[in-house]
């Protein structure tokens, strides 16, 4: 299985196989390793994939989200199918999904579909404790549609809008 | 007074606060009922009462602060007291007066003492009778501009003028030179009559780098009043204290003692019964010091000095209100060793500190010896978006500060919350300044400026953590794909449950 695996910065391509109790790793196309390792709690993972690279990490995964604790730093990103991914953009024209980045409930809609938006326009705004966030279109685009309603309490990566461009 | 014994306490409040009050209850012999809102309902407080009540959807205003449906719970679970925890109504004067017309004890101060406490004016002119020293300046409204020149010049410069109906910083004018007092006065008074419809303006000394050090107070009914030393709070974010210690490592011990006897005096002044915090300016050169105001409540940061004096103060709340005498004098009380506390919080501090509530997938408090961790949470619960993203407090007890910040310091590391950022990385940056650690700093430490200069958002130091997340997705999608994971033995397990549950011991 191949993975697209983004955290903080860094973005990887890693392949995934079953060996016996372990894995075979490869990441970014590089040497097949040998990984070991069990499972240990709710979101703990012991993991030792050679040459001294092993030690306890916590890995949550909320969909394509993913969290990982290593050590104290907390590392946010997503891990994607690609193959999911590749059916989504035959089906979906490229269209951009504005989502949300903490759960939260929904104040306002400013747009509704077939909206024209120029780049930076807010379109929902999410209240999460007492502070509102503005979501902006990416891109300048027409509003293929609008996934929630004011009230609405949303989830961590929930999407929102979802955009076309104005220049596919 | 007379002897009240309680037996049955409901707890007007959520989260760590009500959980520390069950603690104290179920200690003393007391049951404890909660309340909590819809969406409160899997919370760790409701889990652990004896008795839970719902009173009302997620919003506070809706639940938590609804007097009515508090009282008729406490009502309709038997309950002879009320214990308001901090913050929602545990400084509402009014509901403190409903507790005790429907026939309950209210677990905190007289109702009298906390309107006096309440109002900043009344408050001011109470305590200078008192002889306590508030900060130099006017409590009533400027005539005009002589009378402006006349007392600035009096208290000294730099000056601060403020609003007298006001808040939130406006109508309000730091002056530094005398020149400027005329045209700052214009502002402020402009810009508080365009606020609060009120163009009232009084003047305050500006006490520079000052700390925020405050005293903490317990009075019993039979008029005895001790104080149990300091906390310093000078460690805040936007006026938010994140963390607390004691002993304050800059207070001379004739200050502390001087402090100690103007809170207790405060405290005596407005009739206090309870436990009841006094806040003070602290000038930076460590001497002069100005009351700002008492919280007539439990404070969040209250266990330190649990921790460094030995005394529980929820079980002195729950003793007071029953009408016992407090056990011990200001003369057996000591202040031994260093204690501090950590907030943690659901905020992204790699993200200007934006609250980040959700599930908490993963969860393990720290442990090991003279660690404390006051929550309300558990691994598989969450942080709920409606109310203060608190995870917990972290309370560390050392023989001496760097014992306590070390061992802090580990405990922090220990200390795993999977599934949503926390200010636990923040912790450590302070930990590492070398001017925090020689403890200089006051309330204006935290700089966004320090803030963007010490918390980098982190960035994965090897492939392990990228090579993790491939494999736990991995796993999952095996799972989904109803393969057997390759690291669990199921069947094991069952059997080991199946044996427990033969051979288990009778109750």
């Amino acid at each position: 299985m191949n993975y697209e695996v983004k955290l903080g910065d860094r973005v990887a391509s890693i392949d995934v196989r079953a060996d016996g109790e372990g894995w075979l790793v490869s990441v970014d196309g590089g040497p097949v390793r040998r990984v070991t390792g069990r499972r240990q709690g709710a979101t703990g993972w012991w993991l030792d994939a050679g040459d001294g690279l092993r030690r306890a990490v916590d890995v949550a995964l909320r969909g394509e989200q993913a969290f990982v604790l290593d050590g104290v730093d907390p590392l946010r990103g997503e891990v994607v199918d690609p193959r999911e991914h590749a059916l989504e953009l035959a089906g979906g024209g490229g269209a951009g999904r504005v989502t949300t980045q903490m759960p939260g409930a929904v104040v306002r809609v400013q747009v509704s579909a077939g909206d024209s938006v120029h780049a930076g326009q807010v379109l929902v705004v999410v209240e999460a404790m007492k502070m509102e966030n503005e979501f902006k279109a990416p891109f300048a685009g027409v509003v293929a549609s609008v996934e929630v309603a004011a009230g609405q309490a949303v989830e961590s990566g929930a999407v929102l809008v979802v955009l076309d461009p104005a220049d596919a | 007074m007379t002897n009240r014994p309680l037996t049955r306490v409901l707890v007007a409040n959520r989260g760590e606060i009500a959980v520390r009050v069950i603690r104290g209850c179920h200690e003393e012999g007391l049951q404890a009922v909660a309340v909590y809102s819809e969406a409160d309902a899997d919370a760790l407080h409701v889990r652990m009462a004896d008795d839970a009540v719902c009173v009302g959807p997620a919003a506070s205003a809706s639940s938590y602060l609804v007097v009515d449906r508090i009282l008729q719970a406490a009502l309709d679970t038997g309950c002879d007291a009320v214990h308001p925890g901090y913050g929602f109504l545990s400084e509402n004067a009014g509901f403190a007066r409903r507790v005790a017309e429907a026939g309950l004890v209210w677990i905190g101060p007289p109702p009298a003492a906390i309107d006096a406490m309440g109002s900043k004016t009344e408050a001011r002119r109470t305590l200078r009778a008192a002889h306590v020293p508030v900060v130099p300046g006017t409590v009533d409204p400027l005539h005009d501009m002589d009378e402006a020149r006349r007392i600035a010049a009096d208290i000294g410069f730099p000056v601060m003028l403020k609003a007298a109906a006001g808040g939130g910083g406006k109508g309000m004018r730091r002056v530094d030179d005398p020149a400027d007092l005329e045209a700052a006065l214009t502002a402020a008074r402009s810009e508080a009559r365009k606020s609060f419809a009120d163009d009232a303006v009084y003047v305050e000394k500006l006490v520079e780098h000052a700390r925020h050090v405050e005293i903490q107070v317990l009075a019993d009914a039979h008029g005895t009043v001790v104080h149990l030393f300091e906390r310093d709070c000078s460690i805040q974010r936007r006026n938010q204290k994140v963390f607390e210690e004691t002993p304050s490592p800059v207070l001379a011990p004739e200050v502390r003692e001087a402090m100690g006897q103007v809170a207790c005096r405060a405290a005596a002044a407005v009739g206090y019964v309870g436990a009841g915090t006094c806040e003070f300016l602290l000038a930076s050169n460590h001497t002069d010091f100005y009351f700002l105001e008492m919280n007539t409540r439990l404070q969040v940061e209250h266990p330190i000095t649990e921790m460094v004096t030995g005394i529980d103060l929820v079980r002195a709340q729950l003793r007071v209100a029953a009408g016992e005498p407090l056990w011990f004098a200001q003369g057996d009380l000591t202040q031994t060793g260093h204690a501090v506390e950590c907030r943690v919080y659901a905020e992204d501090p790699y993200a200007g500190f934006r609250p980040s509530p959700g599930p908490l997938d993963g969860y393990r408090e720290p442990q090991g010896p003279f660690v404390r961790v006051d929550g309300g949470v558990y691994e598989g619960g969450e942080v709920p978006i409606h109310y203060d993203p608190m995870v917990a407090k972290l309370v560390v007890w050392g023989t001496d500060r760097e014992e306590a910040l070390s061992r802090a310091a580990r405990a922090l590391r220990d200390y795993k919350v999977v599934g949503i950022p926390t200010s636990i990385p923040f912790f450590l940056a302070l930990f590492d300044d070398p001017d925090f650690r020689a403890g200089r700093y006051h309330t204006g430490f935290l700089t966004p400026a320090w803030l963007a200069a010490h918390l980098a958002t982190p960035e994965p130091g090897d492939d392990l953590p990228l090579i993790a997340a491939a494999i736990a997705r991995f796993e999952r999608d095996r799972a989904l794909a109803g393969a057997a994971p390759a690291t669990t033995d199921a069947s094991a397990w069952k059997r080991a449950f199946r044996w427990a549950q033969h051979h288990r011991r009778p109750a």
